[in-house]
């Protein structure tokens, strides 16, 4: 009995040993608290690629919108058991974007696009706080509200994680809450309505599990109700149901491949809703270190998706109804290819970054009755910074 | 029914993985403490990349909260 409380004595201390070491902590999936400020800066460019003019109704070629983004976090400790994180983003939008699709002369869909650029702007502003309980939990609130000239957004949300068996498994769960409200901007030529609401509600729960000291797995499911105004707005002919209830399964594996000291993610979303939209997601990254200070980081997704059962290849007056011509209720499938660059030299991170999305209707799983004319193709360049002090 | 088929397979996935867990010690995690190993290394990367599928694609959701506004085009 000595000799078992003498044994237990000597490997808590090996354990304590072993925690202060750097790089060792019982802190693996679960979030940790932050120790010291992290300030974080993002610049984002990204163009859609132009249209041909085979592909719009006035035959002539059309630009899509050309984004800049800029992202802020700073990320802090309050007190002892607090830290903040507060996210700043302002999001620049130009070009043109389609109106709808109609029939052309040679009785294929063509892209009525808008025509005269488009200059909008957001800005979004969110914090999270996040208290760390001494029962092996930690508790979050978040707040945030976004705002463009015509649309205007505020979220507020709850979140929770509760670690069991030595944080071997860990709980999480979330409830947040969306009120949004438009204010399409008026045009004599088309009939748009004046004001409209939107509100959802998501509600999250997921749970990780250890499975060994270089595996870890994460399930997740979420579910999210959004009723109000649907449709959009600037379209000529595009009314959604007043309601939609979606539900997503996530499933997120992180292995390390001790040979080459390489982290592998391998992500897979399924998602479903009553629009009878149904979609396959798969994301995998492979993260290479180069060296002690830099990293190497390629990585591709594959996005399928099938229609809405309202969707429509071409806009028409004669249905009475819903219907919407848009493309993101179309079936298609996208690729992305991505390569990422971080280099680290103190207390200072960079990355740079490109991403190239394309998507077609050859690219779907399923059947494809109604191909979308104008699916997206974009080209996304990022540059971040990140100190800590 | 496509997606009920998914779900069933995903459960037997999860149910496999599992099984063969082991409980790994303290000292042992230093491998998944690694921020590559993280569940989202790059926090803006992760809310801009998401962003852009919410305002570009049919669908949404994960694991977390995610953020408001439009954005769409």
């Amino acid at each position: 009995m000595q000799k078992d409380k003498k044994i237990s004595g000597s490997l808590l201390a090996l354990t304590a040993a072993a925690m202060a070491l750097p790089g060792i902590s019982n802190n693996v999936n679960a979030s940790e608290k932050a120790d010291k400020k992290v300030i974080r800066y993002q610049h984002a460019s990204y163009s859609e690629e132009d249209l041909s003019g085979l592909l719009t109704a006035n035959g002539e070629e059309s630009p899509r919108y050309q984004i800049s983004v800029h992202q802020f976090q700073l990320l802090t400790p309050v007190k002892d058991e607090y830290d903040l994180t507060v996210n700043y983003l302002t999001e620049e939008m130009s070009g043109a974007s389609p109106m709808g699709n109609v029939i052309g002369r040679d009785n294929r869909a063509k892209l009525d696009m808008s025509g005269a650029s488009i200059d909008e702007s957001r800005r979004d502003l969110a914090g999270n706080l996040r208290y760390f309980g001494k029962e092996g939990a930690v508790y979050a609130g978040t707040l945030g509200y976004s705002s463009e000239n015509d649309y205007q957004a505020i979220n507020i949300g709850a979140e929770g994680e509760h670690y069991k068996n030595d944080k071997q498994q860990t709980l999480s769960w979330g409830v947040g809450l969306s009120f949004d409200s438009l204010k399409p901007t008026q045009d004599e030529r088309y009939v748009r309505p004046k004001s409209e609401d939107k509100t959802s509600f998501s509600g999250v729960v997921g749970f990780t599990q250890i499975i060994n000291s270089t595996t870890q797995f994460q399930t997740g499911a979420s579910l999210m109700h959004l009723s109000g105004y649907l449709s959009d707005p600037y379209k000529t002919l595009d009314q959604r149901p007043d309601r939609k209830t979606q539900f997503s399964w996530t499933n997120r594996l992180r292995y390390y491949l001790k040979k080459w000291q390489s982290s592998i993610h391998l992500d897979y979303r399924l998602y479903t809703d009553d629009w009878a939209i149904t979609s396959h997601t798969v994301d995998i990254a492979w993260f290479q270190p180069l060296s002690d200070d830099v990293l190497l980081v390629p990585s591709i997704r594959y996005y399928t998706q099938g229609q809405a059962d309202f969707y429509v290849v071409f806009d028409d007056g004669s249905i009475v109804g819903d219907q919407s011509s848009d493309f993101r209720l179309s079936p298609y499938g996208a690729f992305t290819t991505g390569l990422k660059l971080v280099t680290k030299a103190g207390d200072w991170k960079t990355t740079i970054a490109a991403e190239f999305y394309q998507s077609s209707a050859d690219y779907a799983l399923g059947d494809v009755k109604l191909a979308h004319p104008g699916l997206m193709e974009y080209s996304l360049f990022t540059m971040a910074f990140e100190y800590a002090f | 029914m496509k997606s009920s088929r998914f779900l069933s397979f995903g459960l037997i996935l999860i149910c496999t993985l599992s099984s063969g867990c082991v409980q790994v010690k303290a000292w042992e995690k230093g491998t998944l403490a690694k921020n590559e190993m993280a569940w989202d290394p790059d926090p803006l990367s992760k809310q801009l990349n998401d962003h852009i599928h919410f305002s570009k694609e049919g669908s949404s959701g994960g694991v977390s909260l995610g953020g408001g506004g439009c954005g769409c085009n």
